[in-house]
């Protein structure tokens, strides 16, 4: 007996309506709905599935320190229900970061967010500084 | 891999193709905009991490870690979530009676009436001892000393238990027993002095994660601290580790006592410390000398552990040597893996024989600590005195001048507090089933889905010649079997006292109101009270004046927690006890001279073990043993429970998150690829697992994280199909009286 069946029909249809949505509107900006797993008898977390389907994004995020505490994926991205979302806000960083987050409200931030410097997934405390005349 | 999950990833791949295009919104939303911030503690383990919880509107929105407490800041990803387990559909919100077999709305004057009633009938026709209560290490100090209060000096039994039996009953044992006082001695700040860390039995990365970041903060601060992980199977605690003894179930006593012998044969013992402070004992004497404890050892060499154990000879002997190495400081760490086992408390003592040999005990970063579960399993239930055998701070029912104390402070007849102890839990389970115990009330607890051997304990509470009473806050597996359900306001609902695992007493403000009709814990049974009769008890208005009666109780005790004033806890971020005045700053190293209000300045050591008469912790002989239930032919496999960090206890909250709710709540049976080889089956396929009382079906995961022998199941899944403690067995510590979850005997098959 197989644990992971998904409703064949259910995805199906969640598929195909949702990438004719996106056929007609074009890209979001915050893109729709999580592939609807909601109902699937499975074991599983996100981390099964995104282990195969974003290896890289899986693998950054494993090996960087919020993959090591295991801040899992659901802690920035939401659950796969309404509230999923592809692109955090930074509402998602202030259980652990509260003074950092403030800081964003400075004028010279208007632009940016808390991954402009750390890089999603990774999430290194900072980027790698280029040095003036070295490798290009 | 099937289509549908093919399917699955296409479209996900496309989603996230797709969003990549789009740009990082910024929300400020829970950050600022009319918020209001209140200091608090997390709702879940007992790290007791201090949050901040932020209401809009009369709701709770959001959770920040609080900067100034010992978490610096940081939740787990549960803590964070925490503000939608108050507002599930599901909220219990008005009391429930059982008619013709089904639960049915009722009003509070109804269902408390009904409650009194029974309760003092049952006493009046059956006798005192016919009523019980079973409570919480996660309700407030004062709701669990208002119920053992009326259950004692009203009702007059001491038929009060606790869910703490069940987790940390075996670590009180130990403590008791070695150093004659109940709760560790180190605090969280060791962390940041150890230089190794020895945790074993603790999956501290899933069930501790806010203090597995301090230990992985400390090891990446000083690269050379090294960490030593022990447990029959590779956690994700594994992740830091130096050394990981994957020992085989029920080796780790064997183990504990080879590292004790390596330290005799290779000097790294300390001969000043153990001629100054200690004791040594066998079975309950301590009447046994060094020579014999020597001796004692003599059996467990490294070359007998490594073959008992399965763990290379080479990690056994580097890790005793970082343990033991003179110039280091070692900190063991461990909880329900140690606790949960027959020979639980002697477990703990050999942990503890470990420091005190070595004299790695009361130096910042040397202690021996012990993991909590619960959120108030060490203020509300041990320091308070909510198990059968114990009262307020320290005393014992058994002891008549401590009953004296007690009933003086109560203002009630000598005599009124029962000389025997109640039942512990299971003995209170097991009364119920034979109706010795007629009448049952249980607080903020979920038995129906935690006992051990539960279909047992189950069909003695759906049994309609008992009466059951529940408050909670949900529907649980054991509402479903009650006669009457009281719904309970939630964490930030209401204000009490929460005690963590390193004597920190805070205070949890109530930021919102209850749900519906709910109302907190405390003031149930304040009005339970009056109505059985008993009102004069408890002439509080409010949980602020149940504390000031804590407070006179712990007066002369060696709990000094007369310096954790109302006034002090709603200021201050945590309070570490003993803490006898409103300016005395806490005690980290507690039995430390200069820092713990016991010892005196003149005291000619370094530490003082006062809590036995002679000053001498004892080193107990302790030997390795079977479990309750070995493997055999018919039954061959080990089965052991635990825990994952999306869930937290029978998950009646993290099940009802919506990030969480998926999230690995199925209970799979982790299986080792070499029997599931011979099994037949891969991961996804259902294995049926059997013991001698029940036969359930879990999804499989092959994993070599587990080890050949050996199969995993999480304790979180309610699903009546996947509730392993249908499977696990209802033997227990003979000391503590503590479950042996960890360790029973299954057979396997492809279902």
């Amino acid at each position: 007996m197989k644990w992971t069946t998904f409703s064949a029909v259910a995805l199906t249809l969640v598929g195909l309506l949702a990438l004719a949505g996106w056929g007609i509107a074009g890209p979001a900006e915050n893109p729709p709905a999580h592939p609807e797993v909601e109902g699937a008898v499975t074991p599983d977390a996100c981390e099964v599935c995104h282990q195969e389907v974003t290896p890289e994004v899986h693998s950054e995020w494993y090996d960087s320190q919020h993959g090591m505490l295991a801040v899992k994926c659901f802690v920035c991205h939401g659950s796969t229900g309404e509230d999923f979302t592809k692109d955090p806000s930074i509402d998602r960083c202030v259980g652990c970061h509260a003074d950092q987050v403030e800081t964003m409200a400075a004028p010279f931030m208007k632009d940016k967010s808390c991954f402009t410097c750390h890089p999603a997934h990774a999430l290194m405390a900072h980027l790698p500084v280029a040095v003036e005349g070295g490798d290009k | 891999m099937s289509a549908t999950r093919r399917q699955f990833m296409v479209a996900s791949a496309a989603t996230s193709a797709l969003a990549a295009l789009g740009k990082p919104t910024k929300a400020f939303a829970a950050a600022g905009g009319g918020i209001k911030w209140t200091k608090g503690v997390c709702r879940y383990c007992g790290v007791g991490c201090g949050v901040y919880k932020g209401v809009r509107d009369g709701k709770l929105v959001a959770i920040k870690g609080d900067k100034e407490n010992h978490n610096d800041g940081y939740v787990c990803l549960k803590g964070f979530l925490l503000p939608q387990i108050l507002y599930h559909e599901d909220r219990l919100t008005h009391p429930l009676i059982k008619k013709n077999g089904k639960l049915v709305k009722a009003s509070w004057d109804e269902a408390l009436d009904l409650v009194a009633k029974k309760f003092t009938e049952s006493v009046k026709k059956n006798g005192k001892d016919s009523v019980a209560f079973y409570g919480s290490g996660q309700a407030y100090t004062e709701e669990s000393y208002a119920a053992s209060k009326l259950f004692r000096a009203g009702f007059g039994t001491n038929n009060v238990e606790g869910n703490p039996r069940l987790c940390m009953a075996s670590a009180v044992g130990g403590y008791v027993t070695t150093f004659g006082k109940d709760e560790p001695m180190g605090t969280y700040d060791d962390i940041d002095n150890a230089d190794v860390f020895f945790i074993i039995g603790s999956n501290t990365a899933e069930a501790h994660p806010v203090l597995f970041q301090r230990i992985a903060r400390r090891k990446k601060a000083d690269p050379n601290v090294k960490i030593i992980v022990a447990d029959p199977r590779m956690t994700p605690t594994g992740r830091i580790a130096d050394i990981y003894l994957k020992f085989k179930p029920n080796t780790d006593l064997f183990v504990l006592n080879a590292f004790a012998n390596y330290f005799v044969q290779n000097d790294l013992v300390d001969k000043e410390f153990i001629k100054n402070h200690l004791a040594f004992g066998k079975g309950k004497a301590a009447d046994q000398n060094w020579d014999a404890y020597v001796a004692f050892l003599a059996p467990y060499t490294m070359e007998k552990a490594a073959e008992v154990s399965g763990c290379p000879i080479e990690d056994l002997t580097t890790a005793a040597k970082l343990f033991g190495c003179k110039k280091n400081r070692t900190m063991s760490m461990w909880t329900m893996g140690i606790n949960q086992r027959l020979r639980g408390v002697w477990g703990n003592n050999l942990i503890h024989n470990l420091h005190l040999i070595t004299g790695k005990i009361g130096i910042p970063g040397s202690t021996t600590f012990s993991l909590t579960g619960q959120p108030n399993a060490c203020g509300g239930v041990r320091d308070q005195g909510g198990l059968c055998h114990i009262l307020p701070y320290g005393r014992l029912v058994k002891k008549p001048e401590h009953r004296a104390e007690v009933e003086k402070i109560w203002g009630v007849p000598p005599g009124t507090i029962g000389d025997k102890p109640g039942k512990h839990t299971l003995a209170m389970f097991q009364a119920l089933e034979t109706k010795d115990i007629k009448c049952i009330y249980i607080m903020c607890t979920n038995p129906g889905h935690s006992l051990p051997n539960v279909n047992r304990y189950r069909k003695a509470m759906a049994d309609p010649d008992t009466f059951v009473v529940v408050a909670d806050i949900y529907p649980t597996r054991t509402t479903e079997l009650a006669d009457v359900v009281l719904p309970a306001a939630a964490w930030s609902e209401k204000e009490g006292v929460y005690g963590c695992s390193e004597r920190r007493y805070q205070l949890e403000h109530a930021v919102v109101l209850p749900q519906g009709e709910a109302r907190p814990d405390f003031d149930i049974l304040v009005d339970l009270a009056a109505r059985c009769g008993y009102g004069k008890l408890m002439p509080w208005k409010s949980p602020d004046d149940a504390w000031e009666e804590l407070l006179l109780l712990a007066e002369g005790t060696m709990y000094q927690i007369g310096g954790i004033t109302r006034a002090r806890l709603r200021k201050d971020h945590g309070v570490i006890w003993p803490c006898p005045t409103e300016d005395h700053p806490g005690t980290k190293l507690r039995y430390v001279k200069g820092e713990d209000p016991w010892v005196p300045d003149d005291y000619p050591h370094r530490i003082m073990f006062y809590g036995k008469p002679d000053n001498r912790a004892v080193v107990w002989f302790r030997p390795w043993e079977n479990a309750a239930e070995m493997p055999d032919e018919e039954y061959p496999f080990f089965f052991t429970t635990g825990r994952v960090i999306e869930h937290w206890h029978t998950a009646t909250m993290t099940g009802r998150c919506k990030e969480l709710k998926h999230a690995k709540i199925t209970s799979e049976v982790e299986i080792h690829p070499d029997d599931a080889k011979k099994l037949g089956v891969r991961t996804g396929d259902g294995v049926r697992v059997t013991s001698r009382r029940d036969s359930l079906v879990f999804p499989a995961l092959v994993t070599d994280n587990s080890q050949p022998g050996l199969v995993f199941v999480h304790m979180h899944d309610d699903n009546l199909k996947r509730m392993c403690n249908k499977i696990t067995i209802d033997q227990f510590d003979p000391g503590s009286k503590e479950p042996t979850f960890k360790i029973c005997a299954v057979k396997l098959a492809k279902a």
